[in-house]
């Protein structure tokens, strides 16, 4: 046995280059009723073979069985958004690949929209008569968060927060349930009712989010929630100084200080978190803690946990401009077609095959994410219905900034804000610390 | 067993666990929801590299496309919509594995996944398995090979015998042995399909066998035929490096290694009733053999450099002499291919190679022993045996086999045999072509079973590495060493019968 016998995966550069003109000879069709001819090969860009095949291959395949999908892997490091050239080897890759679909993460998606390296896919979704309508709002927002607001991606899924109470815990306590669409101050405020009760139990919180390392991201959370900017792009200089921070670093510190909340590193060192130690941390699952904020998953885990206390969860934290607006939408993996796709009808019936209302019940029995159409089962199940009613808020400006300017910037704003829950700085003096911080990296643009 | 994180991984897969065990998978959920809360720079590149690691946890690449051709087993005429209810290890492995390919094939169906009780989890034994079955919904069951006559003579299971005739399931495009197997268990009735099975075959390289002028090993040989081959490389030397007879894995585990070979030969480490036999004279040959392989350098016990620096295929592939050309003969059941398949794609390995049985004396040229098997069956209780078994002849389609094998899968062999084209001269058909000792299996797998057999087993991953150690640097005997582990053995043997006396 030879190794060169072992897998014929490519197909010969001829093969590609006679699908390519017998798709250019029969381009004249467009239309829901007429699939282009079944190409021979298309070619692309995702993490790699086997999670395409775990994904989305089957979906494919049953537009194109007889299509040979030839994967352009990104798992590449240089592709990964923590390497401040990713934009660099990107477009190595759409130059040199030549991909008829990309399938990239969100900051990849953005980059490449931004640099015009992608199609419009509001022409194509018409033409086909695809209803944009039917899919969730806050996924066609993270897809339009470029700087043409332009649709030049879709995603079948997308991932959402939400409120979670202990019914049990409550009722405990004689505290009135949580009402629907909760603000983030109601939620404090309602979460202080947990602390210093004469009757209260050891170790109670009123609100505890497993994975807040420090009062700064709850901080981040609301401000996000709020629309409340860190940093004013268009002057390049931050905005911690404004009255709304001011406001929203008070409240935090006040109820880190009273104990409303617990925010504690993790114990070990390193990037991955263990399992168990998630599990220490996780209060709520555990009853000692009356509300949360977790994802769309937290669902299956509390199932899976078979937590013994009633448990409920609401649309939220909502937006107090604008209460239809509030969790934390996101989107993993976006699909869009290269401007330079030689393939793009083929690729859109690709994408509309994984927007399908079939797939969208597939994705549903899966955990990776909550199918976007709005008239799935998902969206009518009690349980998660709650992560379909909520509009998104915009996302925050991103810093003009160099990644290691950007890190030490991040890393004086949670110590001044550390310092200021701690009580060990006044909330002015450490606004003014950060603000001095963003004078100095961010120097204004003249 | 010092293997790495990714082969433990691995070898989590078959354990009724669902291509992924549940703690794996949940471990995997944490690391994404943790650095996707944070918005953390590192996120896409860990989704991506927890995404490698589930999909390498359900290599099974092709197996998600098959049923999108026309097959025996997936009628498009299901008219009403239905909720199949398969016992599986999670639903997220499940939907990838089999799921999304059955659901676009059948508009109508859905699925429920069952997970087993966590006492069953722990305990593997068929009174806790049966417990859980009585209070559980799943229309579908999945459980060892062992179980299936106890199942079937306690009505818990269905025969398939009828079913299979109605849905027109080729039985001859299964893997035969695994037919011979099943009735075998069910007392000349067929109670399930197996899927997900494996086995050990000798891989030898022919082109270090023939520059060292040594005569290529014939299928069938016994263990003590490859000894006497493996020896003639004492002394070998390959690229500036030592060159081995036979090597076992990517990390020196002496143990795993005589454990592997015992069963290939047929040998259990607990008899009938569960009381351990470490020092029997079987197993003392196999311990005599090997402890003078490695002293005298013909097995290889090498370390493998700066692996706790690598990625973990990276330092797998690094770590075993036999993917780096360096040893003639090693025993690996098809699980490892995927391995061994990228270091010859990276170059590592660039000779030519072939793999055969190694069997027992009183089985010349068979198999006896699977690493690896799960038996797929209709719950008596179900409501929906007509859609269960259309589950199942999924399962056990062709087209399954040969699309999975076309996409560069499966992980572990699937119940049909891939379509002649696929099979022939291809590595899975060289384990597809292996014939099994059917009657050795079914006493192998029953006596893994044994309440008593993984406490000895634990006994001996404990402490058989360091006698192994003792007695090649000299400071021990193999019968000295075996007298201990036997007297530790049978302490926990006892210690197993007096808790099920209580």
């Amino acid at each position: 046995m030879r190794a060169a016998f072992l897998r014929a995966r490519g197909r010969s550069l001829a093969m590609a280059v006679l699908a390519v003109g017998m798709i250019a000879a029969s381009s004249g069709c467009i239309g829901k009723s007429q699939p282009p001819e079944e190409p021979t090969e298309l070619t692309i860009a995702f993490i790699n073979q086997m999670t395409f095949d775990a994904f989305y291959g089957s979906a494919f395949q049953s537009v194109y069985p007889n299509t040979s999908f030839k994967i352009v892997p990104l798992l590449d490091p240089v592709y990964s958004s923590n390497n401040p050239d990713f934009g660099v080897a990107l477009k190595e890759m759409f130059e040199t690949k030549k991909p008829d679909l990309v399938i990239l993460w969100d900051a990849q998606y953005k980059y490449a929209a931004d640099a015009g390296w992608l199609r419009d896919l509001e022409n194509m979704a018409s033409l086909n008569k695809f209803d944009l309508g039917t899919l969730h709002e806050g996924m066609l927002d993270r897809a339009r968060s470029n700087e043409e607001g332009k649709l030049y991606g879709l995603s079948p899924t997308f991932n959402s927060s939400a409120v979670y109470y202990n019914k049990t815990l409550f009722q405990r306590y004689g505290v009135p349930l949580p009402d629907q669409d909760m603000t983030w101050d109601e939620i404090l405020r309602l979460a202080g009712l947990f602390v210093d009760q004469p009757e209260g139990e050891d170790g109670v919180r009123g609100l505890s989010m497993k994975s807040l390392t420090k009062p700064f991201y709850l901080m981040s959370d609301i401000a996000k929630t709020e629309g409340i900017e860190m940093y004013d792009k268009v002057a390049n200089r931050l905005a911690f100084d404004s009255k709304a921070w001011h406001a929203l670093i008070s409240n935090v510190t006040a109820a880190y200080q009273r104990g409303t909340f617990v925010a504690e590193p993790y114990k070990t060192k390193g990037q991955h978190i263990g399992l168990d130690e998630m599990r220490d941390r996780d209060l709520f699952a555990q009853g000692k803690a009356a509300l949360t904020v977790e994802s769309d998953y937290y669902v299956t885990e509390l199932k899976r946990l078979y937590v013994d206390f009633e448990w409920g969860v609401l649309p939220g934290p909502v937006q107090t401009r604008d209460p239809s607006r509030g969790g934390d939408i996101s989107v993993d993996t976006m699909f869009a077609i290269p401007a330079d796709s030689g393939h793009p009808k083929e690729a859109w019936k690709l994408i509309e095959a994984v927007m399908s209302e079939r797939m969208g019940e597939v994705f549903a029995e899966r955990d990776f994410g909550l199918p976007v159409r709005l008239n799935g089962r998902m969206a009518k199940n009690p349980l998660y219905e709650v992560f379909y009613k909520l509009r998104p808020v915009p996302l925050q400006a991103e810093y003009s900034i160099g990644a290691n300017e950007k890190e030490e910037l991040m890393k004086i704003i949670e110590d001044e804000t550390d310092a200021a829950t701690a009580g060990r700085k006044s909330v002015d003096d450490a606004i003014a610390a950060i603000q001095e911080a963003g004078s100095r990296l961010l120097p204004d643009r003249k | 067993m010092k293997h790495s994180e990714w082969e433990k991984h691995l070898e989590e897969l078959p354990l009724g666990s669902g291509g992924f065990s549940p703690k794996s998978m949940k471990q995997i959920k944490e690391r994404i929801r943790l650095d996707g809360k944070r918005r953390s720079p590192i996120r896409g590149i860990t989704i991506a590299a927890v995404c490698t690691l589930l999909a390498a946890g359900v290599w099974a690449v092709g197996d998600y496309r098959q049923a999108l051709f026309p097959s025996l087993g997936a009628s498009k005429t299901d008219e009403q919509e239905f909720r199949l209810n398969v016992q599986y290890g999670d639903k997220s492995s499940f939907m990838i594995r089999f799921g999304t390919t059955y659901m676009l094939e059948h508009p109508k169906a859905s699925f429920e996944v069952s997970v087993p009780s966590e006492e069953y989890g722990q305990k593997q034994d068929l009174a806790s398995y049966k417990k859980w079955v009585s209070e559980s919904h799943a229309d579908v069951l999945r459980f060892p090979l062992a179980f299936v006559d106890d199942l079937a003579a306690d009505g818990v299971i269905v025969p398939l015998d009828d079913l299979i005739k109605q849905e027109k399931l080729d039985l001859e495009a299964l893997y035969p042995s695994a037919v011979d197997l099943l009735k075998e268990a069910g007392n000349g009735r067929m109670y399930g399909i197996m899927d997900d099975l494996d086995m050990n075959m000798l891989i030898y390289n022919r082109s270090l066998f023939r520059s060292k002028g040594v005569p290529l090993p014939e299928k069938g040989a016994t263990w003590d035929d490859i000894v006497r081959l493996a020896a003639r490389f004492e002394g070998a030397r390959d690229q500036g490096k030592p060159a081995y007879g036979f090597s076992y894995g990517s990390v020196p585990d002496p143990f795993r290694m005589i454990y592997e070979i015992g069963q290939s030969q047929g040998l259990s480490i607990v008899d009938a009733k569960g009381r351990p036999q470490v020092n029997s004279a079987s197993w003392k040959v196999i311990w005599g053999q090997v402890s003078e392989g490695l002293r005298k350098g013909w097995i290889s016990d090498e370390l493998p450099d700066h692996a706790e620096a690598l990625d973990p295929l990276t330092a797998a592939i690094a770590g075993n002499p036999f993917y780096n050309g360096r040893s003639a003969m090693t025993l690996q059941p098809y699980l490892s291919w995927y391995v061994m398949s990228e270091a010859i794609q990276q170059g590592m390995l660039q000779d030519e190679w072939d793999a055969i049985p190694m069997s027992a004396p009183t089985a010349p040229g068979k198999i006896s022993s699977l690493t690896d098997g799960m038996v797929y069956a209709i719950n008596a209780k179900s409501a929906n045996q007509a859609q269960a078994m259309k589950f199942i002849h999924y399962l056990a389609s062709k087209e399954r086999s040969t699309k999975a094998v076309e996409t560069g899968g499966p992980q572990l062999l699937l119940a049909a045999m891939p379509g002649a084209t696929i099979g022939d001269g291809s590595p899975i058909g060289r384990y597809y072509e292996s014939e099994l000792d059917v009657s050795a299996v079914l006493q192998q797998a029953e006596r893994s079973q044994l309440p008593a057999y993984s406490r000895v087993m634990s006994v001996l991953s404990a402490k058989a590495n360091a006698e192994l150690r003792d007695i090649t640097d000299g400071k021990s005997t193999v019968d000295e060493a075996l007298a201990r582990l036997q007297a530790d053995a049978e302490q926990a043997a006892i210690a197993v019968e007096s808790e099920a006396g209580q």
